[in-house]
């Protein structure tokens, strides 16, 4: 060792003094990770960490019964509609629908609408796997 | 996880892999990185900003990656560019006659992620005097008790240069030392 490096040693606790904020490397690879999918760089985090999980069988046969319920109260209350709206209440409607003007949509307008009906595949893996 | 470099590589050459790789590649690399750029620039911050323009570029270069190096190879050597560009824009270089020095000791006095007490920060602030590729062969060299023929693999220069290098450098910092007892 050479003379100095020994005079350097005898001014070093060994110790070494940085230290880093708490959490801060358990954090670090999906912070990366989204910095590179902000960037449109890769496709989100979320989208690659995903995976699709088979539901039990009984919240699949809640969910259709969940589904079939909502379609009978449907079904049942147009049908309800149909046949207990005086008629003539139902012809004003007709007449009113007639007359009413016709108007147009925006592009801006179809777009709003579009994004709000169409999940993208990332919604839908989160529904897949943790709205359930 | 289990680190196999081979197959981390072919998963990183194929689109469909790729992304998944290059997650485990940060994980894996993360650390170590860190570690050889923060003792290079001292703040956790300016460390945690070079370590991430680190693996941008390695993701932006993945496709050349052939393998000629190993991973961890190739990416010290683009943070260690990111560390020297980041410090040349910075001007951090400073020598030993500099004010530049002693600003690094009092800087990491108030730093909440340094807890060294006044000798540690004497070290350092000696460390931040050297001229960065001295700064850098003294750190590889001292601290992380590296092998001549292994700094000299990652930084491209020969085991002489850096044998003389690493003599100048404790040689500044015992001075260094020998100003403060």
């Amino acid at each position: 060792m050479l003379q100095e490096e020994k005079i350097i040693r005898e001014h070093d606790s060994g110790r070494r003094p940085f230290t880093v904020p708490e959490g801060y490397f358990e954090g670090f690879t999906e912070k990366m990770m989204t910095r590179l999918a902000a960037q449109g760089n890769i496709s989100p985090v979320a989208e690659q960490n995903t995976q699709v999980v088979s539901l039990p069988l009984w919240k699949k046969v809640m969910r259709y019964a969940a589904i079939a319920a909502v379609a009978a109260v449907g079904i049942g209350g147009a049908w309800h509609y149909m046949n207990h709206t005086p008629k003539h209440h139902s012809e004003q409607i007709m007449a009113s629908q007639a007359d009413s003007q016709t108007f147009e949509l925006t592009d801006e307008a179809i777009n709003d609408i579009l994004d709000y009906e169409q999940l993208d595949n990332q919604q839908i893996a989160y529904y897949l796997t943790v709205a359930y | 996880m289990n680190w196999n470099e081979k197959q981390i590589v072919e998963q990183l050459h194929d689109e469909h892999t790729r992304e998944h790789a290059f997650a485990q590649l940060v994980d894996h690399f993360k650390e170590p990185l860190y570690w050889q750029i923060r003792r290079m620039v001292f703040a956790h911050e300016d460390a945690d900003d070079v370590l991430q323009n680190t693996f941008v570029k390695a993701w932006m270069g993945i496709e050349n990656f052939r393998g000629d190096a190993q991973l961890g190879t190739w990416l010290f050597r683009i943070a260690n560019n990111e560390t020297l560009n980041f410090l040349e824009r910075n001007r951090q270089q400073v020598s030993l006659d500099d004010e530049g020095a002693a600003g690094v000791s009092a800087r990491l006095e108030s730093d909440p992620y340094f807890d060294g007490d006044e000798t540690e920060r004497l070290l350092q602030e000696a460390v931040a005097a050297l001229p960065a590729r001295q700064r850098q062969v003294f750190n590889m060299k001292y601290f992380d008790e590296m092998k001549y023929e292994d700094i000299s693999e990652l930084l491209g220069t020969s085991v002489g240069a850096l044998k003389a290098s690493y003599h100048h450098a404790v040689k500044k910092i015992s001075d260094f030392f020998h100003a403060h007892d």
